[in-house]
């Protein structure tokens, strides 16, 4: 904390408080764990009063005061339990339920509904009013998703409020005045955002209920447990809702620093393929062209004699294995463990972004500031990335920081949902991506737009590299506007923060090989690295995409971006896991994928499904195909043996999202019959090969990890915590009971990148010697 | 040793003219308490819906975690229950089952109750677990079971008109806000008539009324 907030000192119910100026009485009795009912109140959204809930009695006021709309005051005595309070807050309640149905019986919130719960806990006990209530139509479809039962609102507002102030996209609407105001649908914007599951969760009766949650439980039968959801790269934080043997949804379980308590719908409900009917429930080995039920016993042999038989026959370069960016960092690293300690083998890798090699110790390549450091960015870029569609809730975020009067520039092929939004758009052809931003850092080299002695410096190193790539180029290739990027080039240059965002896909485009360097040089020399609210980076795909990379699913770095050749992390490395290690680069995953290997070790991966007939024709033509996945896939249709493993649902592990943010993931349901985890799986093949690996948990894993990955120095499950922490990691204070904690970096800065963010945080010696990041 | 053996026979002697305390079963069977807890029984209405609303409150109640319900919604081509929801799986496991009657008192419609049948047992321990077509009373049949003698009769004047008419929420008389209509007759009249939507008010109030 660089600033002392200035403090409030107050009484609540005669314990004394000190909050922020400015915060709410609602807020400092929350920090005391004193609950006032609240309806129309949310803590993510501004202020309304309407729902007459929060009465608290303040001392020399003459009437009740709301707790959600009073600011607190030096020497404020307040009380919430006082007669005046209580009779104040059972006569809300009494005319909320008014006409407020009472087929709770039958209401998919009746278990968690605050107005049950305020009802019984502040309510009276009757009602005074023996007319008959209102009634409408039952329930009627708001969006594709949702429902809206027009009895049971209690006009709150909070779901409006939300579609038009948080997400911003519009959609609901209040209609009407007085006791006929009710929820509807916008006619000039359907509610069709992907937000919008996030009414559900807030609304406070049953008045909006989700369409594929309709009916299907009560909230008492769900097990609910904490962990991360497995869909984009954000990591939201989530609670999963289990019952018996169902994933039922997923609901928020609010971490500032990544979701701030949002979660979009994909997230929420589209979690089919855990309950999908048609996983795999046991081992299958192809016999006589036929996959065919077999043991896990007989399964995990037969696949280590015959990696094993191509290993002699051919050699250890015959075997290849294909991660994925699902799985938790604990099976990525076991995976590429087996294949190269175990098989001998770096023929490692999985289906990613194109990123440069890493020199060593370098920066790797990650977004270098965080989800939330987006909101004190004063300018934001997007470059080829559609947040909305691909990774929701960084998008979210993006709008809270168009609130808070940042200027964004939308640099996309396609329209995109942030377009009338924001401060500037500009279109190109697609696939040019990389060209615009050799473009950018053309007009600041040339234009001398560098900030800074280390952007001169980085200036002057790359001002030749791009004196081709003038704007007007790419307005010829790309059919891009010269005059726009130039003026975008400018507002970076001068902006007191800005980051720049790229998709991992982009750096796919033909023109995207060094995008994603030119990007960050970009953020470099207009000195928008290294603080929050600046930085480069991109966004990621998948769940796992930062972590699979982390643990070295590359053909060319092992664990934590070191390269397979480095003598000193050589010795680490296979001293640590007993084995001589390969130190020639391996086959990437397009090499292995056309013929390079015999062997194929497949993980939670379908490469089948986007490969070009060349390489499914070489994917038949392998000797042996080992597939471990959930259903059987079209690469598992083609394989020898086919293990089922099951979903992030019913493991442990650990994932690490698109702002490195390593995350614990908890096992929410008992696994699949005849599944097991992918880890289960890995250990059971390396025991069939005679390796004696003996791993009983991921807890195990992570720990180790955390001794021999020096960017993952010091992590074990305890340490991470219940949100996550941010590498690159420093050992932090001792816990009260002497346990060894980390902390994170919310921003890689210029010394970080510098000395090689593995450096930055050495947890012992055993580090490689620190070098600049080579051109 | 002799006296011992008179006096022992002189009991039975004594005993020998009196009604026996046992009964032949199963030729014979014993009347039962009104209030005897047996198998379970799902009731129906008048006009033949199932009393279940599928709100798995029974199952919330039970100590021994032995019902399992699975809900779904009701459709006018298919209507099941009154009112939105019915119990599309509803299985009781009589072998869990420690006969407390909880589930008959959490129910808001009265649709469960436990009766006087006690010939439960089966070679197979999966027949004890009742499905719902075992346990639903035959169709034509309209009974409310025990709770009638359980349920004592409700106070002339309560403090709470809600939410039943009768004053108190015993499931019988559940009203129509409740858990869908059931067999009462509907509520009279519409507080706010819902032929207006929103919108098409909004529309009217901007156009002349047709016919003015």
């Amino acid at each position: 904390m660089a600033e002392q907030e200035e403090l409030v000192n107050l009484t609540i119910d005669g314990q004394p408080v000190s909050v922020p100026k400015g915060s709410l009485i609602w807020a400092a009795a929350q920090k005391l764990g004193i609950e006032i009912p609240i309806y129309c109140y949310h803590p993510k959204m501004d202020p309304l009063g309407a729902c007459r809930m929060c009465f608290v009695e303040v001392e020399k006021m003459p009437k009740l005061a709301t707790a959600c709309t009073t600011t607190v005051a030096e020497g404020m005595v307040v009380s919430t339990t006082s007669a005046k309070v209580k009779k104040g807050r059972a006569g809300t309640l009494e005319f909320l339920l008014i006409n407020h149905p009472l087929d709770c019986p039958i209401c998919d919130k009746g278990g968690e509904c605050d107005l049950q719960d305020f009802t019984l806990r502040y309510g009276p006990g009757g009602s005074r009013f023996d007319l008959n209530k209102r009634h409408f139509e039952k329930p009627i479809p708001v969006s594709e998703n949702i429902l809206l039962d027009r009895e049971r609102c209690i006009a709150c507002q909070r779901c409006v409020r939300f579609t038009q102030t948080v997400a911003m996209e519009n959609g609901l609407v209040m209609e009407q005045r007085g006791f006929r105001i009710e929820v509807g649908v916008d006619p000039a914007a359907p509610f069709d955002s992907i937000f919008s599951g996030n009414v559900v969760e807030m609304c406070p009766v049953g008045a909006l209920t989700a369409k594929n949650y309709r009916f299907v439980t009560r909230p008492w039968e769900l097990k609910k447990t904490p962990s991360v959801c497995g869909n984009c790269s954000v990591g939201c934080n989530v609670r999963v809702d289990v019952r018996v043997d169902k994933v039922l949804r997923q609901y928020s379980r609010t971490n500032d620093a990544i979701d701030d308590g949002w979660l979009c719908d994909r997230g929420r409900w589209d979690l089919d393929w855990i309950n999908d009917t048609e996983r795999l429930r046991t081992p299958l080995i192809r016999r006589d062209g036929q996959l065919q039920p077999v043991s896990w016993d007989e399964a995990l042999r037969f696949v280590a004699e015959r990696l094993r038989a191509v290993r002699d026959q051919r050699g250890a370069r015959a075997i290849g294995g294909i991660g994925s960016t699902h799985t938790t960092n604990e099976e990525a690293y076991l995976f590429q463990k087996l294949l190269r300690a175990g098989l001998g083998t770096n023929n490692v890798d999985h289906a990613h972004g194109r990123f440069p090699a890493t020199e060593p110790g370098a920066l790797p390549w990650a977004w270098s500031d965080s989800i939330a450091g987006l909101e004190q960015a004063s300018h934001i870029v997007l470059l080829g990335a559609d947040p909305y569609h691909r990774q929701p809730i960084v998008d979210l975020r993006i709008r809270k920081a168009i609130r808070a009067g940042a200027r964004v520039y939308v640099v996309t092929p396609e329209a995109n949902r942030l377009d009338r939004l924001v401060a500037g758009v500009i279109r190109y052809t697609a696939g040019h991506t990389g060209t615009l931003a050799r473009a950018l850092l053309n007009i600041i080299t040339s234009d001398g737009l560098a900030r800074g002695e280390q952007g001169a410096q980085r200036a002057a190193d790359r001002r030749a590299s791009v004196a081709q790539e003038t704007p007007e180029r790419a307005a010829q290739v790309a059919g891009v506007d010269a005059d726009a990027l130039r003026e975008l080039a400018r507002e970076i240059a001068g902006a007191k923060g800005a980051v720049i965002l790229y998709d991992e896909a982009a750096t796919l485009e033909p023109s995207g090989a060094t995008l994603a360097a030119d990007v960050l040089d970009l953020a470099l020399i207009t000195g928008n690295f290294g603080k929050p609210g600046a930085g480069a980076g991109p966004l990621l795909a998948d769940n796992n995409s930062l972590g699979a990379r982390d643990m070295g699913l590359l053909p060319d770095t092992l664990p934590g971006y070191r390269p397979v050749g480095d003598a000193a992390a050589h010795a680490a490395l296979g001293g640590a896991w007993l084995a001589t290690l390969p130190a020639e680069p391996g086959l990437s995953y397009t090499e292995m994928l056309s013929g390079g290997v015999k062997a194929l070790y497949v993980m939670g991966a379908n490469p089948a499904r986007d490969a070009t007939p060349e390489q499914l024709a070489a994917l038949d033509a392998l000797d042996f195909l080992v597939v471990q996945d959930l259903t059987l896939t079209e690469t598992a249709q083609r394989a020898t043996v086919v293990l089922p493993a099951v979903a992030y649902t019913e493991k442990d592990g650990s994932f690490t999202n698109t702002e490195r943010c390593v995350q614990l993931v908890r096992r929410a349901m008992q696994p699949l019959g005849g599944a097991k985890a992918d880890w289960e799986i890995l250990v059971g093949v390396a025991r069939a090969l005679g390796l004696g690996w003996t791993y009983l948990s991921p807890a195990e894993i992570l720990s180790e990890i955390g001794r021999t990955v020096p960017l993952y120095a010091g992590v074990t499950r305890r340490s991470l915590g219940a949100e996550g922490v941010r590498w690159p990691f420093a050992p932090g204070e001792r816990t009260p009971e002497g346990r060894a904690t980390i902390t994170g970096s919310p921003s890689i800065t210029w010394q970080m990148l510098a000395e090689g963010v593995a450096r930055a945080q050495k947890p012992g010696g055993e580090l490689i010697a620190p070098r600049g990041r080579g051109e | 040793m002799a006296m011992e053996m008179l006096k022992g026979l002189g009991t039975t002697l004594k005993e020998f003219g009196k009604k026996p305390t046992t009964v032949s079963y199963p030729e014979e069977k014993r009347q039962l308490p009104p209030r005897f807890r047996g198998r379970h029984v799902l009731h129906r209405y008048e006009n033949g819906l199932e009393r279940c609303v599928g709100c798995f409150l029974c199952a919330g109640a039970c100590p021994a975690d032995a019902i399992y319900i699975e809900a779904e919604e009701n459709t006018d081509e298919q209507r099941v229950s009154p009112g939105e929801r019915y119990a599309r799986v509803f299985d009781v496991n009589l072998l869990r089952c420690i006969f407390c009657g909880y589930c008959e008192q959490a129910c808001p419609t009265g649709a469960i109750t436990l009766e006087n049948i006690y010939e439960l047992a089966s070679t197979h321990p999966e027949d004890l677990v009742y499905h719902k077509e075992q346990l639903l009373e035959p169709v034509g049949s309209a009974t409310r079971g025990s709770i009638v003698d359980w349920t004592p009769t409700p106070p002339e004047a309560t403090p709470t008109p809600l939410p039943g008419r009768q004053g108190y929420f015993d499931g019988l008389e559940a009203s129509a806000a409740a858990v869908g209509q059931g067999d009462m007759p509907a509520e009279q009249a519409v507080f706010l008539g819902d032929d207006l939507s929103g919108m098409e008010h909004r529309r009217r109030l901007g156009e002349p009324e047709e016919g003015e």
